[in-house]
C-alpha cells in the first residue's frame, strides 16, 4: 500500500491567549500561569495519498486555515504527529511579504524571494505575470496605490511557477472584479489540470464548488473537528446544511 | 549542537534567498525619501563630525592618545564607524522579526535566515563606511599597511556575533515586547560605555577595564583602531580577544536555547 503524501494523527493545536506581555512571557518561558486557549483544531487525523485532491470546508473558526498552515509547517502542532513526505508550496496569504511602499516591479521580486523562485525564472516570465495581474500601470508606483486584489492575483501567477509535491491553497482572499475571479479560477484550474500528479489541499468557505470541481474527496470541519468525510458532493451538501 | 548546525545549515541552504531580503531590507529603510540611500552615511558622518568638533574645540580635550600612529580624527573616524554597525544591529537585530512580521507569519519562509539578511544588509553600509573611513584616514597620512588585513577578521567576528545576537534577541523581543524598549533606552548608554571617545587602554580603574573588556562592542572598535591606529595585532591582545569569545560563546548558547525552545511559537505571537 502507498505510504500517504501527508499523515496527520490526533492533531489538535490550542493558540494561547495571554493577557499581557509579562504573563506570556511567564508562561512561555516559565510554563506559570493558566492562559486561556482558542482550540483551533482537535483531534484531527487524515491520511492524503500522493495525487489526491482534498477540499476543506468550513466556517468562521472552523480551523481550515490553522490546518494548512500546520501541515505545511507555519504552525506547531500543540498534540499529535504531522508527516509530510514532499515538498510544499502553499498560498495562505498572497500579500505575505510585499511591501506597499515599493513598487509593483519590486514587490514582484520581492515575493519571488518569499515563494523560492529564483530571479532568472522571474524575468522569463515577468510580462506574463504582469499582464495578468493588470500591474503594467503600477509598476513604478508604489503598491499602495494599486488595487487590492491586483497584488493577490500577482501572488496567484507567481505561486503556480513553483513545481513541488504538495499545494496547499487557501482561497479565501479577495481578487476583485468578478472578471478577475473567473481569471483567477480559470488559471487554478489549467494549472491542476497540469498538474495531475500533485496532491492538494484547497480550502475557501465562498468558492467551494468551484474549489471542489477539482477535488476527489472533501472534509468538513466544525470548530477545529472533522464533523464530515466523504465525497465533495456529500460534504458541501452537509456544509450548506450546517451554514443555515 | 544539533540547533547549532541547523541554523548554520539553513543560512547556507538560503543564502541566494537571504542575500535578497538583505537588498530589500536596504530599499525598504530608505524608500520614500527623496536622498534615499544617502541617509544612512549622512547620519552616521554629521555624527563624527558633531564628536571632533564638540571635543577638539570645544572640550580642547583630544589629548595624545599613547601609541597612536595617526591624527585623532582617523582614531575618531574609525572607531565610530564600528561602533554604527554595532549600535544598528543592537536594535535592527533585536527587532527583525516583528519588521518582517508578514513573512514570518504568513509564509512558509526560513525565518532563521532573517537575522542574517538584516546583518548583510547594515554590512553594506558598513562597508561604504569603511571606504570613506580608509579615505579619511589616506588623506590624514595613514597609508594602508599589513595590518590592515585585520579588518576583515574584525568584520566577521562582528558579523557573527551580530547574526547570534539577533537571533536570541529577536526572538526574545517578540516574546516579551518591553524587551524591545529596554534596548532603545539602554542603546542610548552604550555610546558612553564602550569607550568610542575615549582610550580604554588609558583607565586607571582596573574594575572599569575589565567590565568594558567584556563589552562585545568596545572590542571591535578597538581592533578596528588597532589595526589603523596602532599597527597592533589580534593575538598581541590576547585576554581581550578572550573576553570576545567568552562573550560570543555565550550569545551563540543564548540564541541556541531561545531558537529551540521559542522559534515555533513567533509565528502564532505575531
Amino acid at each position: 500500500m502507498d505510504k500517504p503524501i501527508i499523515k496527520l494523527d490526533k492533531v489538535s493545536k490550542d493558540f494561547l491567549l495571554y493577557k499581557t506581555n509579562m504573563r506570556r512571557f511567564a508562561g512561555l518561558v516559565f510554563g506559570l500561569g493558566n492562559p486561556s486557549r482558542k482550540h483551533a483544531l482537535k483531534d484531527v487525523s487524515m491520511e492524503v495519498k500522493k495525487g489526491e485532491k482534498i477540499l476543506v470546508l468550513g466556517g468562521a473558526e472552523a480551523g481550515c486555515t490553522t490546518l494548512l498552515r500546520v501541515i505545511c509547517g507555519l504552525s506547531n502542532p500543540t498534540s499529535g504527529t504531522v508527516n509530510v513526505n514532499g515538498s510544499i508550496m502553499e498560498l495562505i496569504a498572497p500579500n505575505a511579504g510585499l511591501d506597499v511602499e515599493q513598487n509593483a516591479e519590486e514587490n514582484i521580486y520581492l515575493k519571488a524571494n518569499v515563494f523560492g523562485i529564483k530571479r532568472d525564472i522571474i524575468k522569463e516570465h515577468f510580462d506574463e505575470i504582469v499582464e495578468f495581474a493588470g500591474l503594467k500601470k503600477f509598476l513604478r508606483v508604489p503598491l499602495k496605490q494599486a488595487p487590492k486584489g491586483l497584488a493577490n492575483k500577482m501572488a496567484l501567477i507567481m505561486y503556480f511557477l513553483q513545481e513541488k509535491d504538495i499545494m496547499l491553497i487557501d482561497l479565501n482572499f479577495s481578487t476583485g472584479t468578478l472578471e478577475s475571479r473567473d481569471q483567477c479560477r480559470d488559471l487554478i484550474k489549467q494549472q491542476v489540470e497540469a498538474r495531475p500528479d500533485a496532491t492538494m489541499i484547497i480550502t475557501s468557505n465562498q468558492q467551494f464548488t468551484f474549489a471542489g470541481s477539482m477535488c476527489d474527496r472533501a472534509i468538513v470541519l466544525e470548530k477545529g473537528k472533522v464533523v464530515f468525510e466523504g465525497s465533495v458532493e456529500e460534504s458541501i451538501a452537509e456544509f450548506t446544511e450546517k451554514c443555515k | 549542537m544539533h540547533s547549532l548546525l541547523e541554523i548554520v545549515k539553513a543560512n547556507i541552504k538560503y543564502r541566494q534567498q537571504t542575500l535578497e531580503l538583505a537588498k530589500s531590507n536596504l530599499n525598504k529603510t530608505y524608500r520614500g525619501s527623496d536622498l534615499g540611500f544617502v541617509w544612512a552615511f549622512a547620519k552616521p558622518t554629521m555624527y563624527i563630525f558633531v564628536f571632533y568638533f564638540a571635543i577638539t574645540i570645544g572640550f580642547k580635550s583630544s589629548k595624545d592618545i599613547p601609541g597612536l600612529i595617526c591624527p585623532y580624527f582617523v582614531w575618531l573616524t574609525i572607531g565610530m564607524i564600528a561602533f554604527f554597525y554595532m549600535r544598528d544591529m543592537v536594535l535592527g537585530g533585536a527587532s527583525c522579526f516583528r519588521r518582517y512580521k508578514p513573512i514570518v507569519s504568513k509564509a512558509s519562509y526560513p525565518i532563521i535566515t532573517i537575522p542574517t539578511s538584516v546583518a548583510l544588509s547594515f554590512l553594506f553600509v558598513h562597508v561604504i563606511m569603511m571606504g570613506i573611513g580608509i579615505i579619511i584616514s589616506l588623506i590624514f597620512g595613514c597609508y594602508p599597511s599589513i595590518y590592515w588585513l585585520q579588518i576583515p577578521f574584525y568584520s566577521i567576528l562582528m558579523v557573527v556575533f551580530s547574526i547570534f545576537w539577533s537571533i536570541a534577541t529577536g526572538i526574545f523581543s517578540v516574546i516579551y515586547r518591553d524587551f524591545y524598549n529596554l534596548l532603545q533606552v539602554l542603546n542610548q548608554a552604550l555610546f558612553w560605555l564602550s569607550a568610542i571617545l575615549f582610550d580604554v587602554n588609558s583607565i586607571s580603574s582596573h574594575t572599569a577595564k575589565t567590565v568594558l573588556m567584556f563589552n562585545p562592542i568596545t572590542f571591535i572598535v578597538e581592533g578596528y583602531r588597532n589595526a589603523f591606529c596602532r599597527h597592533i595585532w589580534f593575538f598581541q591582545e590576547p585576554e581581550k580577544l578572550g573576553c570576545y569569545m567568552i562573550m560570543m560563546v555565550l550569545m551563540i548558547i543564548s540564541s541556541i536555547v531561545m531558537y529551540k525552545k521559542f522559534i515555533k511559537h513567533i509565528p502564532d505571537i505575531l
